[in-house]
């Protein structure tokens, strides 16, 4: 990981050319559909995290000797999908009062993405409440497995009921030249590799917490208290 | 440059900085966190050593 993370600034300063330099305008809205690129960046990249956090509960429910180390990175990729999910958020909401000429709309797509940012919000905060490690290890895990039902419906929103919102990938093709595709891709892999580095971190962090609690509960036991 | 032109230009500032700030908070609180995680670490082994030593 720590050689990834090398690969973090590159890609960045590669996606930040492209997508504020190379890229030509688009007529209708200027310079400001630049915003695109960050935002459709963040947002694949919170979706994907979602997505690990539901397959990473769903294997420390079923996995034996594997729960806590599963748990954890569980609990880094929700961090870092409601990061995500917050930077598509405020970059959306920052594009429509441009596009659109508000703020927030309630159209499906950004209702779907405000539930989610709520549910996973409610997932951390349940972690929050359990002290016991294996109950909290159980009961987050189930609670992953049913708020993921919003991570697709927030991908498929757009096609199912009347949006606004774009639509890159359509039935008929996609809506964005090959020129913005490219700088679309390298933007992504930033967020991507940036993402992976942060849940790293957090499960390293959360690794210690752990070593520590256990290392003064032994200690406290020692001393007899 | 006119007015229009203007306003977008500082919303693209606006949404990309607001993800940079968000991403840089995260890292600056998991980094703040480590630190202090890896000073009480080292803080009960000097404890448990002196212990052990009297």
């Amino acid at each position: 990981m720590r050689y990834v993370r090398w690969l973090s600034l590159p890609l960045w300063l590669a996606g930040l050319y492209l997508a504020l330099l190379w890229v030509p305008d688009i007529r209708a809205l200027g310079v400001s559909y630049r915003i695109f690129y960050i935002h459709l960046g963040v947002a694949w990249t919170a979706l994907l995290a979602l997505t690990g956090n539901f397959a990473l509960s769903l294997a420390a429910l079923l996995s034996k000797g594997r729960q806590a180390a599963l748990d954890r990175f569980a609990q880094a990729s929700a961090e870092v999908g409601l990061l995500m999910t917050t930077a598509t958020l405020a970059s959306g909401m920052l594009w429509a009062r441009v596009a659109w000429g508000a703020y927030w709309t309630w159209d499906p797509r950004l209702t779907t993405t405000a539930i989610m940012w709520f549910l996973y919000a409610g997932y951390l905060l349940l972690r929050q409440a359990i002290d016991d490690s294996g109950r909290r290890r159980v009961y987050s895990a189930v609670y992953a497995l049913i708020v993921f039902i919003d991570v697709p419906i927030v991908y498929l929103s757009v096609r199912w009921w009347q949006s606004i919102h774009p639509v890159v990938f359509t039935e008929s093709g996609m809506t964005i030249t090959g020129q913005m595709l490219f700088a679309v891709i390298v933007f992504f892999f930033a967020t991507l590799v940036l993402a992976l580095d942060l849940i790293s971190l957090r499960v390293t962090q959360e690794g210690l917490r752990q070593a520590l609690d256990e290392r003064r509960a032994e200690r406290f036991e020692r001393l007899g208290y | 440059m006119t007015n229009v032109e203007r306003q977008f230009l500082e919303f693209v500032f606006l949404a990309y900085a607001a993800v940079f700030i968000l991403i840089f908070l995260f890292v600056t609180y998991v980094w703040r966190r480590t630190r202090s995680l890896e000073r009480d670490l080292a803080a009960l082994r000097d404890e448990e050593a002196a212990e052990g030593e009297s």
